[in-house]
């Protein structure tokens, strides 16, 4: 990769990281994830 | 290592809930790299497009789902469509009933833009997640084994479940002509891994001194590519079929480099 790819890439990374992080630090991504997947989804199904 | 031992094993892991009832535990909170709805009776994982709509609806930001995204995205790129993405193998072994397959300019591919402004919109201003309402694959994983194993729900179908159908089936024969529709011109999930083709680690290369663009990586190519006029575009699912096809070997795919 070029260094100007690199430092793309870096930024890019770093922000996701820095995304990831706040993410996991936060019970409430985690919880609404888990609520949201595990109750069986009507509309997925194709029920109104 | 062989990409359907990578589909065997994704297939496996993902769908590794053998209780009568839909899972509900710590794993929910995972969401899998690819599109598979949480709703199917064997999933162990949480659906990213799914749980995407879901923040939408709240109106809050997904963090976390960002964050994944953008880190296995500058990782791998989109090799999770073409290692572990078993709704793109069904496609894919559906084009096999032919020989001869209609060609789709690959201008088209931004067309999966669309379906991630209306995957991120439409719940935003509707509270409702529009996607998975019509997601072929939520259809045939979680809609027809959940309406065929729960009697109580066969009592609930409507019109929106025959939509879905329709337009399961109508993609299924689309696929027997045309190679990978869903994730060529629908699927918003493959998008977002595709936009980070050109920066991923892992990449493929190619040697221009080697080519002589002989057109044999478009005919193996899943998708439909010519990997010598744009290497690592949108489309790519990295399978590697070109590489192992290319008479010359100026195909190599690489990592970190």
């Amino acid at each position: 990769m070029t260094p100007r790819r690199w430092l793309i890439f870096i930024t890019i990374l770093g922000f996701s990281l820095l995304l990831l992080w706040f993410g996991l630090c936060q019970t409430r991504d985690w919880q609404e994830i888990e609520h949201y997947s595990s109750v069986l989804c009507l509309s997925c199904i194709g029920i109104e | 290592m062989n990409r359907y031992i990578w589909y065997v094993v994704s297939f496996l892991i993902i769908n590794s809930n053998y209780t009568s009832l839909l899972y509900s535990g710590r794993w929910k909170r995972l969401p899998i790299p690819i599109l598979h709805c949480h709703s199917c009776p064997l999933s162990r994982f949480g659906c990213p497009i799914g749980n995407l709509q879901h923040f939408m609806v709240l109106r809050q930001f997904p963090y976390l789902i960002v964050g994944y995204f953008g880190v296995l995205g500058l990782i791998l790129g989109r090799w999770f469509c073409g290692h572990l993405c078993l709704f793109g193998l069904l496609q894919e072994w559906l084009g096999k009933l032919v020989h001869h397959r209609r060609k789709v300019s690959t201008r088209w591919s931004h067309v999966k833009l669309i379906s991630l402004i209306f995957v991120i919109l439409t719940p935003i201003f509707t509270h409702e997640v529009w996607f998975c309402k019509l997601c072929p694959e939520g259809t045939l994983t979680a809609g027809i084994p959940q309406v065929m194993l729960d009697h109580s729900l066969r009592m609930l179908v409507g019109t929106l479940f025959w939509v879905k159908i329709a337009l399961l089936g109508l993609l299924m024969v689309l696929a027997i002509p045309v190679k990978r529709p869903f994730c060529r011109f629908i699927c918003p999930l493959g998008y977002i891994w595709g936009i980070f083709n050109r920066l991923s680690l892992l990449r493929i290369k190619i040697d221009r001194t080697r080519c002589t663009e002989c057109n044999l990586c478009e005919t193996v190519c899943p998708m439909g590519l010519r990997v010598y006029e744009d290497t690592n575009a949108v489309d790519c699912i990295k399978c590697g079929k070109c590489i192992r096809a290319c008479p010359n070997n100026a195909l190599t795919m690489e990592f970190m480099t």
